[in-house]
């Protein structure tokens, strides 16, 4: 949801820490997915408007460009698949995470969180905050964009 | 069914929510129309493909991370309270 590894992995130390401080106040009345779900998405927005202010406050901050442009643009890190999926060629899987961090990040997170986590659409809107028509048609516009970013690598795909 | 149709109803044609009728409609007119028929089985790749991507590694420094904010949170482990040494 974030398009790259380091935001990825500052939030997963947050998501972390709040689940150890606030394990206690899970109560039971979800499935403890959800309520992960829940407080990883969180994160991802906090950390997300964190960045946005950052960003107004230094607008010309090569640094801090440098390190969103600059990892947006890293392969993925090689990832080990899990047994009950189909495993996808390296390069496939580079591919299509090059073009999940393209999105625009209102495609991304509902693309992401209904296609690649497989939550139902309601679930989605819940977690984002969203009307489930509107998460329904981010959701059919971001398959749009990745069919369109991935179309030309389809037949590569298809190489064993 | 159109060209235009058919885009309209790609998502529930995809999901499986499309009423059997409209689905039939639009089975009979990927059958006549390529340009469609690919962009439909193109739709329906990027799902497939999505639910194919492997979940991401916890990566080895980002685990030692996570295992040392676990120790700094973790209750001390101490000697049950009868073997505390109060004397000093």
């Amino acid at each position: 949801m974030l398009g790259n590894d380091i935001d990825a992995e500052d939030v997963t130390q947050d998501v972390f820490v709040q689940v150890m401080r606030r394990l206690d106040t899970f109560r039971g009345e979800s499935q403890l997915t959800t309520w992960l779900h829940r407080v990883t998405v969180n994160a991802v927005l906090l950390h997300r408007r964190k960045a946005a202010r950052r960003r107004e406050r230094q607008p010309g901050a090569p640094f801090d460009r440098l390190l969103e442009e600059g990892a947006k643009g890293l392969p993925a890190r090689p990832r080990p698949a899990p047994p009950d999926r189909q495993l996808l060629v390296q390069e496939a899987q580079e591919l299509i995470e090059r073009a999940i961090a393209g999105l625009p990040p209102v495609y991304r997170d509902v693309y992401v969180l209904a296609d690649v986590e497989g939550l139902p659409n309601a679930e989605v809107a819940a977690l984002l905050g969203l009307r489930l028509p509107a998460t329904k048609s981010r959701l059919h516009r971001a398959r749009l964009l990745m069919r369109a970013a991935l179309a030309p690598h389809f037949q590569e795909m298809d190489a064993p | 069914m159109t060209c235009a149709d058919v885009a309209k109803n790609l998502q529930d044609f995809a999901s499986g929510d499309l009423p059997a009728a409209q689905s039939g409609e639009l089975d009979s007119h990927l059958a006549l129309c390529p340009s469609c028929a690919t962009d439909v089985k193109g739709y329906v790749r990027i799902i497939r493909l999505a639910r194919q991507l492997s979940p991401p590694a916890l990566p080895p420094a980002l685990l030692r991370r996570l295992l040392r904010t676990a120790r700094g949170r973790a209750p001390r482990a101490g000697p049950p309270a009868e073997h505390r040494d109060t004397s000093g």
